[in-house]
C-alpha cells in the first residue's frame, strides 16, 4: 500500500521552443497528497500547474525527478486506470450525445456491458445532464459540456481525481452541486487533487493548498490553520491595562482610545477580562477575517 | 433636421437636372473594336477554359482507346540505352510482322528479365495488365467506335478523332456500303464543325474512293482539300499536311487512271511544290506516260501515318495490297500470341 | 493489446463521421457517376463496357483514395488541436492502442465509403449491361487493401507534419509512386551502381499502392482472375506495410508532448 496518493520528486517539465531555447515549466517540484485528501493546486497563470498535471497524466514527459500514483510510475497504463481526469478546457466529440461519449470513454476504462450502461447513466444523472443526455454534444452549452466533463472523470469509481480548472463554467447553482458530488465522492475514499483560480471554491472544498509560482513550490498549508491565521480579533478601549505580554500590536491616536489586535480570541477573551479588572472600558470590539484571495496575492507578491 | 434633408434634396435635384442637360460624354480615345477573326476561346477566358477541358478530356479518351486497343497493357517508347542495348520491343502481329507500328515499345511494366523489383515486379506482372507483347494483336478498333463518338462530342475541334472514327466506322469487310455511308454521316458532321479542315475534306474522299470506289465523287473532296490546304499550307499542322499529300496522290491517280493524263501531271507537279519528296508525285511528273494500275500507284504509296492510324486502319492498306485477308469478325478480341 | 480499447476507439471514429457527413460527400460521388452514366448511355452502350468500367474503376479509386487521406490525416492533429484527445488518453490505454484504433476506424470509414461508391457504381454499369466477374471482386478486395495503407501513411506523415502538408505528401505519395517507379525501372539498367543501389531502397520503402488496383484486368476483357497466391502476398504485403507504419508512427507519438 503506497502511503501517498500522489507524489513528485524534484519533477521538471521542460518545453522545448521554436526560439529562445527550452522553457522549463516546471522547476523541482517536490509534492505529496495523501489517500483521502482534497488538495488544491493554486497558483497564478503560467505557474506550472497544468504541466505538472499534464506530468501527472504522463501527457508530458518530465525532464528530470519522477512522479508517481499510489507508488506507480506516473503515465503508465496502471496508473492511469486509477485516475479520473478533467482537463482544464474540456472537449468532447461534437457529434456524439453525452451517452455515446461516456460510452467510448467507459469502454476505454473496461467497462462492458449492463455495468457500463447503469454507470454512465448514473454518472450522467448525478452531474445534471440526464435530460440531455442524448443531445449531440456541439448542442451543449459551456457549464454542461462540463458536467459531461465531469461524469466522464467520474466513470469507474477511480481512486484519485485530478481536476484542472474544475469549477470553469458552471453556475453558482452547478457548483454547489458538484462542491457536494466531490465531497460525497471524497467520502467514498476517492482522493481529489484539483487546480483552480476560483479560491472560494478552493476554500470551500480543501483540506490543504499548495502554492507554486514559476513552477517552484512556494508554500503548502492546511487550510484549517490558514484559515484561523487569517482571522484577527481588535478590542478598542479606555484606561490603563498592560495588554503587552498578549499582543505588541496596540496602538492609540489620541492617548486616551487604544487599538489592541489578537490572532487568537482566547487573547481577546483575556484582554477583556484584564480591561475590565483594571477599570476601564471596552468600546469596541471587532472580528476581521483575510480572504484566501489576500493571502493569495500577498504570498505569490512576497515570492516574486 | 428639416434643413438638412430639405439641403440634400435640392442638391441631389440640382444634380439630376444638370445631369439631363448636359451632352452625352464621348470618349476622347475610341475604344478599340472587337478584332475580327478572333475565336471565342481568343476573346473569351471561360471559353478558352471550357476549351482546354474539352481538348485534354478528347486527347485523354485518345489515349484510352490506344490502351484498350492493347487490351488495357501499356506501352512506352524505349529509351536511349534500351535502343542501344538492343532491348527487344514488342512487334503487332496485326499484319504478319510487317506492320513496323509497335516496334520502337515496350511494355510500361518490364518484362522479369527486365525488372530489377524481384518479388514486387512479379506482383505487378500478375495484378497489372501485362503480357509479352511479341507479335501481339490488337483488339478490334470497332470496340472503341463509341469513345470517338463520345471524344468528337468533347472536343468537335478534335480532327483526328473524326477521322480515326470514321476509318473505325468502315473497319470490317461485312456491310461495306452501309459503314461507309455511315462513316461519311460521321465526317458531314465533322465537316460541319470544321468547315474546310484539309484532313476531314482528305478523309471524305478517301472513304468515297478507298470504300465504295466512287471517284467521280472522291475527286471534288480531294480537290476542295488541295485547294484550301495548298493556299495555308505554311498555317497547316504535320496532320494536315500530311492528309494534304494524300489528296494530292489520290487526285493525281485518279486523274491519271481516269486517262487524264495531264490534268494528272499539273496537279502533281503543284503537288511537289509543297512535297519535294514524294515519290508517286515525283514519278506522274518525271516517268514517260505509260499505262499504270492504280495498284501499282498504290503500291507507291509511303505509309507515313502516325502509329494509331496504322492500328486503326490495317483494312485500308490491306485493300490495297489484296495480299493481306481481314477475316477477323468486327468486335473480336484477338489472342495475344506468345 | 487491449483490443477491445481500439474496437471502442474505431466506433468513435465511425460513429463521428457518419455524423459529421463526411459520407454525404460520397453519396454527392455517387450520384455524380449515376449521373455521367446515364450521360455515356446518350452514346450507346455498345463498345463502352470497357470503358466504363475503367472509368468507374479509376474514379471510384480515385474518390476513395481523396477519402482515405482526408479521413487518415486528420486523426491524431484535429484531436489534439480540439482537445479532445485528453479524456482518451487519460484512460488506461497506451499511445500505441490509440493509434491502432484511430487507424482501424479511418480504415473502415475509408471501406465504408469505398463499398458504397462501388455499390452506385455497380447500379451504374447495369445500365450498360457489364457482367460482374469475379475479377471485380478482387479488385474490391485489393483496393480495400491499398485504401488501408494509404490511411496508415497518412496517419504517419499527419504525425510528422502539419496537416497540409500532410495531405499533400500523402497525394504525392498515393499517385506519384506509381511514376516514381516506372521512372525507376526505365532508367534501373542505365544507372550507376550507386544510384541502383537508391533505387533497391527506394523500391523497399515507398508504398507499392499500385499493387492493389487491379482496375487494367476488371476493366479489359479476357484477362481472367488473380492466382489466389497474389491476393494472398498482396494481403501479407499490406498488413507488414502497415505495421511498419503504425510501428513509425506510434514511435513518434508515443513521447509526444500534448
Amino acid at each position: 500500500m503506497a502511503k501517498f496518493a500522489l507524489e513528485t520528486h524534484d519533477l521538471c517539465v521542460t518545453y522545448k521552443r521554436r526560439r529562445g531555447g527550452p522553457l522549463l515549466a516546471v522547476d523541482n517540484l517536490s509534492i505529496s497528497v495523501e489517500p483521502g485528501e482534497i488538495v488544491g493546486f493554486l497558483g497564478p497563470n503560467g505557474a506550472g500547474k497544468s504541466s505538472t498535471l499534464k506530468a501527472l497524466m504522463g501527457f508530458v514527459e518530465p525532464s528530470h525527478g519522477k512522479a508517481e500514483i499510489y507508488g506507480l510510475p506516473a503515465g503508465s497504463v496502471q496508473s492511469r486506470a486509477l485516475i479520473g481526469y478533467l482537463p482544464e478546457v474540456a472537449m468532447y466529440y461534437p457529434y456524439l450525445t453525452p451517452l455515446e461519449t461516456l460510452r467510448l470513454y467507459g469502454k476505454l476504462q473496461g467497462l462492458s456491458g449492463a455495468n457500463l450502461e447503469a454507470e454512465i447513466r448514473n454518472r450522467l444523472t448525478q452531474v445534471g445532464i440526464k435530460h440531455a443526455w442524448n443531445r449531440q454534444n456541439r448542442t451543449l452549452s459551456k457549464g454542461m459540456l462540463q458536467r459531461v466533463g465531469i461524469a466522464q472523470a467520474l466513470l469507474g469509481e477511480p481512486k484519485l481525481l485530478i481536476l484542472d480548472e474544475v469549477t470553469s463554467g458552471l453556475d453558482p447553482i452547478g457548483r454547489r452541486e458538484l462542491r457536494d458530488l466531490l465531497l460525497e465522492t471524497r467520502d467514498r475514499g476517492c482522493t481529489l487533487f484539483f487546480s483552480s483560480h476560483e479560491l472560494a471554491e478552493v476554500e470551500m472544498l480543501c483540506d490543504r493548498i499548495l502554492l507554486i509560482d514559476k513552477g517552484n513550490l512556494i508554500e503548502q498549508r492546511d487550510l484549517t490553520t490558514l484559515k484561523a491565521e487569517l482571522r484577527e480579533f481588535e478590542v478598542v478601549y479606555r484606561g490603563a491595562t498592560n495588554l503587552l505580554d498578549l499582543t505588541r500590536d496596540i496602538t492609540s491616536k489620541d492617548w486616551e482610545t487604544y487599538h489592541a489586535k489578537f490572532r487568537t480570541k482566547s487573547e481577546l477573551m483575556e484582554a477583556i477580562a484584564r480591561i475590565h479588572r483594571c477599570e476601564g472600558t471596552v468600546v469596541d470590539l471587532i472580528a476581521r477575517e483575510s480572504t484566501l484571495e489576500d493571502y493569495f496575492v500577498e504570498t505569490i507578491g512576497r515570492a516574486a | 433636421m428639416k434643413k438638412s434633408a430639405a439641403t440634400t434634396v435640392t442638391g441631389f435635384s440640382t444634380l439630376a437636372l444638370a445631369g439631363l442637360m448636359v451632352q452625352p460624354l464621348k470618349p476622347t480615345i475610341a475604344p478599340p473594336a472587337q478584332v475580327s477573326g478572333l475565336d471565342a476561346h481568343e476573346s473569351h477566358a471561360s471559353a478558352s477554359l471550357l476549351g482546354q477541358f474539352r481538348t485534354n478530356i478528347s486527347a485523354w479518351l485518345w489515349l484510352r482507346t490506344d490502351l484498350y486497343l492493347h487490351n488495357g497493357v501499356t506501352l512506352r517508347p524505349r529509351t536511349e540505352f534500351e535502343r542501344a542495348q538492343g532491348k527487344r520491343a514488342v512487334g503487332s502481329g496485326d499484319e504478319l510482322g510487317k506492320y513496323q507500328g509497335d516496334d520502337n515499345n515496350v511494355t510500361v511494366i518490364p518484362s522479369k528479365e527486365h525488372d530489377f523489383r524481384g518479388w514486387i515486379g512479379d506482383l505487378e506482372r500478375a495484378t497489372g495488365a501485362y503480357k509479352d507483347m511479341s507479335g501481339h494483336k490488337h483488339n478490334s478498333p470497332q470496340s472503341t467506335l463509341p469513345l470517338f463518338r463520345l471524344m468528337t462530342w468533347a472536343d468537335p475541334q478534335f480532327v483526328k478523332g473524326w477521322t480515326t472514327g470514321a476509318t473505325v466506322i468502315c473497319w470490317g469487310k461485312h456491310d461495306r456500303e452501309n459503314k461507309a455511308k455511315k462513316a461519311l454521316e460521321f465526317l458531314k458532321e465533322g465537316l460541319r464543325q470544321n468547315p474546310d479542315n484539309v484532313s476531314i475534306l482528305a478523309e471524305y474522299g478517301g472513304v468515297y474512293q478507298r470504300r465504295l470506289h466512287k471517284s467521280a465523287l472522291a475527286i471534288p473532296y480531294f480537290d476542295h482539300a488541295i485547294s484550301v490546304g495548298s493556299r495555308q499550307f505554311d498555317h497547316l499542322s504535320p496532320e494536315e499536311q500530311e492528309s494534304l499529300q494524300d489528296a494530292y496522290r489520290w487526285s493525281v491517280i485518279i486523274r491519271f487512271v481516269s486517262g487524264l493524263t495531264q490534268e494528272s501531271r499539273a496537279v502533281a507537279a503543284q503537288g511537289l511544290k509543297f512535297f519535294k519528296d514524294d515519290r508517286v508525285l515525283f514519278r506522274v511528273v518525271a516517268a514517260p506516260p505509260m499505262p499504270l494500275s492504280e495498284r501499282n500507284f498504290k503500291g507507291l504509296l509511303d505509309t507515313r501515318m502516325d502509329a494509331f492510324e496504322r492500328h486503326a486502319k490495317p483494312e485500308a492498306a490491306h485493300e490495297d495490297h489484296d495480299e493481306y485477308s481481314e477475316d477477323s469478325g468486327d468486335d473480336e478480341v484477338h489472342d495475344h500470341p506468345h | 493489446m487491449n483490443f477491445r480499447a481500439i474496437q471502442a476507439l474505431a466506433g468513435g471514429v465511425i460513429l463521428e463521421s457518419i455524423r459529421r457527413k463526411d459520407l454525404w460527400v460520397v453519396a454527392i460521388l455517387g450520384f455524380l457517376i449515376l449521373l455521367s452514366a446515364s450521360v455515356l448511355g446518350f452514346f450507346g452502350f455498345q463498345g463502352l463496357e470497357a470503358f466504363v468500367k475503367d472509368l468507374a474503376g479509376s474514379v471510384v479509386g480515385l474518390f476513395s483514395t481523396i477519402i482515405a487521406i482526408l479521413t487518415a490525416s486528420r486523426l491524431v492533429p484535429e484531436e489534439i488541436k480540439n482537445r479532445t484527445l485528453y479524456p482518451l488518453i487519460s484512460r488506461p490505454i497506451n499511445r500505441f492502442e490509440l493509434l491502432a484504433g484511430k487507424l482501424w476506424g479511418a480504415i473502415v470509414v475509408t471501406w465504408i465509403a469505398f463499398l458504397v461508391l462501388c455499390g452506385l457504381t455497380a447500379l451504374a454499369l447495369t445500365f450498360f449491361h457489364v457482367h460482374f466477374e469475379v475479377i471485380m471482386l478482387q479488385y474490391i478486395f485489393c483496393k480495400m487493401l491499398g485504401l488501408a495503407v494509404v490511411c496508415s501513411i497518412s496517419l504517419l506523415l499527419s504525425l510528422l507534419m502539419t496537416i497540409q502538408a500532410a495531405v499533400t505528401f500523402s497525394f504525392i505519395v498515393a499517385f506519384g509512386t506509381s511514376m516514381i517507379t516506372r521512372a525507376m525501372t526505365m532508367g534501373y539498367d542505365s544507372a550507376s551502381p550507386l544510384v541502383q543501389s537508391i533505387f533497391r531502397v527506394l523500391n523497399a520503402i515507398l508504398p507499392q499502392y499500385d499493387l492493389f488496383d487491379l482496375g487494367s484486368r476488371a476493366a479489359n476483357s479476357g484477362w481472367g482472375t488473380v492466382p489466389l497466391w497474389v491476393i494472398g502476398a498482396l494481403a501479407a504485403y499490406a498488413v507488414v506495410y502497415i505495421s511498419a507504419t503504425l510501428a513509425l508512427s506510434w514511435a513518434k507519438f508515443r513521447r509526444q508532448a500534448i
